[in-house]
């Protein structure tokens, strides 16, 4: 019984990654150290938040698990297949996409949102003819909340909101089982994040999508995800539940955060910790534990000489800190 | 706090003559900012909170210009002074300005420290000896670890938040009574960020300066300032003290932008429809109007007037009039 439940799991999970590193090397003989032995894997529906901030290596995850970078080291398994080095076919590409940070630089500026959104159509052979394509496009642009007049515009008459729409039409119109989904709505005004937000939400339950949300507002990462990892300095130091890692944040480095994250209602502030000091050098990263050089629960020696391993704190919350025995 | 004012904006008018046409940046200003208070401006991209900044100290350049309008700093108009009298009395002296990124803000080719001592030179006529050891303190006071380190260094050569830290060590060193932060931490990390505001706020007080901190996250101010000021498309739209706009806002895109904006309580975000009007053609009437829900017939028609709901909390929608 339990070996049947625990085939049922595997059955469930999209992606898995197994101890990934990703150094890209620098003057010097030294490695700019990335990602540090990352594991962590991904259901099928789920939206897994990745958050950290600048220099934590959430970008370079992101784009590792869509094979855009090749890892130095580890594994990357995609329905339970090994797919680190094998080539990747046309057909695993299409199932895995991508929407990127920066609507006004992804899109290209001298093509029209119709070629814009239908082009991997073409490549992918999913369309006979051009009749078909512009009924797809026309079909995705309605599912974005975007008219038809848009068929034959250019990216520079729309606006930030529209062309991060485009961009999420253009992942999704292949029909993706992944996306990854890189600061969707950093570079665009609150008021219209919350549309760009609801619409992905929205899509993932009508076209059955699993999610990589990768964020630095962690407020964010609290409504659009169902779990979340905190990265720092291209290490995972705790995942869970997003809700659990909310109410009780167990690594100090997701505490302090979460602390200065700015807060709209009074009521949610609480007693601020202020971190000391940078981000320290990814080149030349702290021995041990990566946090000790900033972090105020440090136990002793052991954070400067051990790193600390992820462990499971019950109910599938992991946190990697000398702290939790 | 004595409720003495210590700038007053007074309908504000500018315009910025491109190629497209003439954008209305500024329609019609009017603010008050007091003496030792911290001040937020929040809006949107575009909504011409930075353009009012740069007003302040007589900064807008072609193609922009403005129209009518005044500046009254501690009663006399900046805008009717001529650019010698502002550059010997208020810019970089009375009122000092610190910007969004804050290493393209520095002379990349001067070390830290020697940028700081330069400002202290030639507004406070020290000698160079005494200038240097001044910057090194003033660094010390913004909480930079290493300060002899960091003066020696040149600013490509420190990080963002360090930079920033720096910025402000140089506006602190002419002891300004007000300083003007342009989105002083939208490109620093959280972690940075809440240092920086602190670091910021703790000065401030010490020095009972007034700050106008510009920016577009509601919740920066919600955590930082005394009062705020909501601006969209140009117009000031609503003006309280934080808690009251944030616990009972009046305008329509007030109460909009606070239901976008995230909040551990909330279970989801709700956006404003439409889109930010282009300023080369504004909508009539109330700018805000295609994109309110409680738009009639006159907001299409008329400009509303601004009313005073309670004490210092106005609002400038017909909702009210």
């Amino acid at each position: 019984m339990n070996k049947e439940k625990r085939k049922e799991e595997k059955v469930d999970e999209l992606i898995r990654l197994k101890d990934i590193k990703k150094y890209f090397p620098w003057k010097g003989r030294k490695y700019v150290k990335a990602i540090d032995g990352v594991s962590l894997s991904i259901n099928k529906r789920d939206i897994l938040g990745l958050a950290g901030e600048s220099g934590s290596g959430k970008t370079t995850l992101g784009r590792v698990m869509l094979r855009l970078i090749d890892p130095t080291s580890g594994v990357i398994q995609y329905k339970g297949t090994d797919i680190t080095n094998i080539k990747m076919e046309k057909d695993l590409r299409r199932k895995m996409q991508i929407v990127f940070q920066d609507p006004y630089s992804s899109l290209h500026p001298r093509k029209k949102i119709k070629d814009i959104i239908g082009s991997g159509l073409k490549t992918h052979h999913l369309v006979e003819n051009e009749g078909e394509l512009v009924e797809k496009v026309e079909e995705f642009l309605d599912l974005i909340g975007m008219g038809k007049e848009h068929l034959y515009r250019y990216p520079h008459e729309l606006s930030g909101g529209q062309r991060q729409r485009v961009a999420i039409a253009r992942a999704l119109i292949l029909n993706p089982e992944f996306v990854v989904l890189d600061e969707p709505t950093s570079s665009l005004d609150v008021s219209v994040q919350a549309g760009i937000l609801n619409l992905l939400k929205r899509l993932r339950e009508e076209l059955d999508l699993t999610y990589l949300f990768i964020t630095h507002d962690l407020s964010l990462a609290r409504l659009y995800t169902e779990k979340i990892g905190v990265m720092y300095l291209g290490e995972l130091m705790e995942h869970g539940k997003t809700e659990a890692i909310f109410k009780n944040p167990m690594h100090p480095y997701t505490k302090a955060l979460l602390s200065v994250v700015p807060k709209l209602d009074p009521r949610e502030r609480t007693k601020e910790i202020i971190l000391k000091g940078e981000i320290p050098s990814p080149i030349d990263p702290p021995s041990g534990c990566r946090f000790h050089t900033r972090c105020i629960e440090k136990v002793g020696r052991i954070c400067e000489k051990d790193p600390p391993r992820l462990r499971d704190a019950g109910n599938g919350h992991f946190v990697a800190c000398h702290q939790y025995k | 706090m004595v409720d003495e004012v210590l700038l007053e904006i007074k309908n504000l008018v500018i315009n910025f003559y491109t190629y497209r046409g003439i954008v209305r940046a500024i329609n019609g200003v009017n603010l008050k900012i007091k003496k030792g208070e911290f001040f937020g401006l929040v809006g949107e991209t575009g909504c011409g909170k930075s353009v009012t900044a740069s007003a302040i100290l007589n900064l807008v350049r072609n193609p922009g210009k403005i129209e009518e309008g005044e500046i009254l700093f501690r009663g006399r108009d900046i805008l009717s002074m001529n650019e010698n009298e502002i550059r010997d009395r208020i810019r970089g002296k009375e009122i000092t300005m610190i910007m969004q990124h804050p290493v393209a803000a520095l002379n990349p080719v001067v070390k830290n420290g020697d940028q700081i001592a330069e400002a202290l030179l030639t507004n406070k006529k020290m000698s160079k000896v005494r200038a240097k050891k001044r910057a090194i303190e003033l660094l010390k006071d913004v909480n930079i670890p290493e300060p002899e380190k960091v003066a020696s260094q040149y600013p490509h050569q420190i990080s963002g938040g360090m930079a920033q830290r720096v910025m402000i060590a140089m506006m602190l060193s002419a002891e300004p009574s007000l300083l003007i932060a342009d989105e002083p931490t939208t490109a620093l990390d959280v972690s940075i960020q809440a240092q920086v505001l602190r670091l910021l706020k703790g000065l401030i007080e010490k020095r009972k300066a007034s700050v106008l901190l510009i920016t577009h996250d509601l919740s920066v101010v919600a955590e930082t300032c005394d009062r705020v000021g909501v601006m969209y498309a140009g117009d000031v739209v609503e003006v309280g003290e934080v808690n009251q706009i944030i616990n009972d806002p009046k305008h329509p895109y007030t109460r909009g932008l606070i239901r976008a904006v995230p909040a551990g309580y909330k279970k989801e975000l709700v956006g404003i429809q439409g889109n930010v009007p282009d300023l080369v053609d504004p909508p009539l009437g109330c700018r805000f109007h295609p994109r309110c829900d409680h738009a009639r017939k006159v907001c299409k028609e008329k400009k509303p007037k601004t009313v005073e709901m309670e004490r210092d909390h106005t609002v400038t929608c017909f909702l009210y009039e």
